[in-house]
């Protein structure tokens, strides 16, 4: 199989992280749009050195972020808090006490840092803290310091929104 | 909740909808570059296309010319552009070098940092430094045109007026006001391109590292 082939069939495989990313680091669908074309750019460059020593949704995280993180525009329109326009239809208005604690969860993470969203990015999906540790660049132990103040951070904010509501 | 649930719906959430065909994957592959990295190195290669292009019309110009004085002078700026020309071809491999995404975030953000402070240090002190250097230059190399060919006669009479100390300090302010305003203006257009932003990445830089 050409390695392109490879990739785009890899990348529509794992797409969903793709995803993820643009949402929870950019406002609005005409940024996501931008980046979600330069993590698929940067990563068909990078994936000739790919030679599947980690797993390729590790390694698409590792490139995903990195671009999310450094990706620059000219005009900054990222507001501070994710809107709630990305969330699927009718979702947002439903009085769901779970579905409001989602949100408010949803709300608490679009605050944090962008290197605070990477390491939770990682963590919803049941990555070990040495596994999220080697795509940031850190020890485990520091994932495991910094998660605890994440999630102190995300437990206060969850409630403020809760109150607020 | 349980945690798994919460972990679930919200993973559910940030993928969001909107799923891309394998075409439209196949279609981005090559489109537009937005980085300021990628943006840097095309600048970088446009400006290595003009430094051979200026050096080899620089060439020509000494060749054709029969004057000491211009000989020498696009001599001098052919051989400025084809070092600069080298010096960017160097900047251009470091960059590619430094620029792989594959590696893990604070590496990246280290590598790219580095990368464009590299550029901005290097960009700067070639503005600041070239323009007293042609400043100077240019006075000396016409002060000791040896062959004054009959259309310079008319400036024959200037010579006298230069060993007026208020020439002197004329031209001596003149130059300073040049080399500040060079010196003001590069350090104000760096600033806005390249400065704030890694000003930006040294504060997740900053972030990631701290406990």
């Amino acid at each position: 199989m050409q390695p392109q082939q490879q990739f785009i069939e890899l990348l529509n495989q794992h797409q969903g992280i793709v995803h993820k990313v643009c949402n929870l680091y950019m406002d609005t669908p005409a940024d996501r749009e931008d980046l979600f074309q330069e993590i698929t750019y940067q990563s068909f460059k990078a994936f000739k050195n790919f030679r599947g020593q980690a797993k390729f949704s590790t390694w698409l995280y590792r490139v995903a972020l990195n671009t999310a993180i450094t990706f620059y525009r000219k005009e900054k329109r990222q507001p501070e808090v994710i809107g709630f326009e990305i969330l699927p239809e009718g979702q947002s208005e439903e009085a769901d006490p779970i579905e409001d604690q989602l949100q408010a969860m949803y709300k608490a993470i679009g605050n944090l840092s962008n290197i605070d969203k990477a390491i939770v990015m990682l963590y919803l999906e049941d990555y070990s803290y040495h596994e999220i540790g080697e795509v940031v660049g850190i020890t485990a132990n520091n994932v495991a310091v910094k998660m605890n103040r994440i999630k102190s951070k995300l437990k206060d904010q969850t409630h403020k929104h809760l109150e607020n509501a | 909740m349980e945690l798994d649930e919460l972990k679930y719906q919200l993973n559910n959430k940030l993928s969001g909808e909107g799923n891309k065909t394998i075409e439209d994957l196949s279609g981005m592959l090559y489109r537009r570059r937005s980085t300021l990295v990628s943006r840097l190195t095309k600048n970088l290669y446009i400006e290595m296309g003009l430094a051979l292009l200026f050096g080899a019309i620089f060439i020509y110009l000494a060749n054709q010319s029969k004057l000491f004085t211009l000989q020498t002078g696009f001599s001098i700026i052919a051989v400025v552009c084809f070092v600069f020309a080298i010096a960017i071809g160097l900047l251009i491999r470091q960059v590619a070098r430094l620029s792989n995404k594959a590696h893990p975030l604070k590496t990246s953000l280290e590598s790219l940092i580095k990368i464009l402070r590299l550029f901005v240090k290097r960009y700067f002190q070639f503005i600041v430094l070239l323009v007293p250097v042609c400043f100077f230059l240019s006075y000396w190399i016409g002060y000791n045109e040896p062959v004054r060919p009959q259309y310079m006669q008319s400036f024959s009479n200037v010579n006298p007026l230069l060993s007026d100390a208020k020439v002197y300090l004329f031209f001596v302010a003149y130059g300073i006001v040049i080399i500040a305003g060079v010196f003001f203006f590069a350090r104000w257009y760096l600033k806005k391109l390249y400065v704030n932003y890694i000003n930006e990445l040294r504060s997740q830089l900053k972030d990631l590292k701290e406990n």
